[in-house]
């Protein structure tokens, strides 16, 4: 059901532009990490695993992720291959999640990750679409 | 139109158009990353201007370095007669500040040393600082004041400490001020 079916019935609204506004958001995230990650690439060195924080593979290392994040957000945003995007962009949260909670244990951080892998999930699972760059 | 299916999703020739656009202006701000990859404020006075001339940072190139020649003989900061710098109070760094000395850390300020321990050692008129990074032995900073300063830690965002450890040492420093509240070092 679209927006203009889903008429004046706002449950309806909702759930017609849910998985819109989900993939939107999950995009502006990986946008706004991603960028970050690629202008203040020393912030975030001490995320990496197992590498010393101090070396260059680190540094490569978040620079790479932060290009990836960049390209998915991108593509969410737009909506262009938004599944496959959803997909990969679940795979390296649950990355991410696994590897802060075998490095730090279940902490406040690993908590909010793995409530942005859900909603990667949910999105590469949605096949309701709008507000995407056909063509 | 010329059109392709990735993974059940049709990409025409403008979506992966505005994605390859995106593709090599992030490769570009990588490559930018890579040569100027930021610089950690540990160790320097998180670009607070002073009066005594310009701070000692001891980062290079992002990469946060022990300071030997300050952890292995520590004397007393030349403290030059000038202007003082502005009031701590007075910067943007204030909201995020946690006294270290005089007197002892608390609970908030444990909280913001998370990834950092630091000792402070009372000889004379003077005190010797010193801030490691949790499981080294080596001083990311190491430096005497005049007893009668005060030491602050600057921690900007505490959602990068979980437990004891600091994901991000971009955001964290060490500001010194005078007696007055005036910014030293």
């Amino acid at each position: 059901m679209d927006a203009r079916a889903a008429g004046a019935n706002p449950v309806e609204t909702v759930r017609a532009w849910a998985p819109t506004a989900a993939r939107v958001s999950l995009g502006l995230v990986l946008l706004w990490f991603g960028m970050h990650e690629l202008f203040q690439p020393s912030q975030w060195t001490g995320y990496v695993p197992i590498i010393s924080q101090t070396s260059h593979l680190a540094l490569a290392m978040v620079l790479l992720h932060g290009w990836l994040l960049s390209v998915l957000g991108v593509a969410l945003v737009l909506g262009v291959a938004a599944r496959l995007a959803a997909g990969v962009s679940a795979l390296l949260l649950l990355e991410i999640v696994l590897s802060l909670s075998f490095t730090g244990g279940v902490s406040d951080i690993v908590a909010r990750d793995l409530g942005v892998f859900g909603l990667a999930v949910a999105v590469f699972a949605s096949d309701r679409e709008m507000w995407v760059l056909r063509g | 139109m010329c059109q392709v299916r990735i993974a059940g999703d049709t990409v025409g020739r403008r979506g992966g158009l505005a994605v390859s656009v995106a593709a090599v202006a992030a490769a570009l701000l990588a490559v930018h990353g890579y040569s100027n990859p930021g610089s950690l404020v540990v160790g320097g006075s998180g670009g607070i201007s002073t009066g005594h001339g310009s701070p000692s940072a001891n980062t290079s190139g992002g990469t946060p370095k022990a300071s030997p020649s300050a952890a292995a003989s520590p004397s007393a900061t030349p403290r030059a007669s000038g202007t003082p710098g502005p009031l701590l109070s007075s910067t943007p760094y204030a909201s995020y500040t946690y006294q270290l000395y005089p007197g002892s850390p608390s609970p908030s300020t444990r909280q913001a040393l998370a990834g950092f321990t630091y000792t402070t050692r009372l000889s004379g008129s003077s005190v010797e600082f010193t801030l490691y990074a949790s499981g080294s032995t080596q001083s990311v900073r190491s430096n005497t004041y005049p007893a009668t300063d005060r030491v602050y830690f600057i921690e900007a965002n505490l959602g990068d400490d979980s437990g004891d450890t600091e994901y991000s040492f971009g955001d964290d420093g060490v500001v010194v001020t005078d007696a007055s509240g005036h910014v030293v070092q």
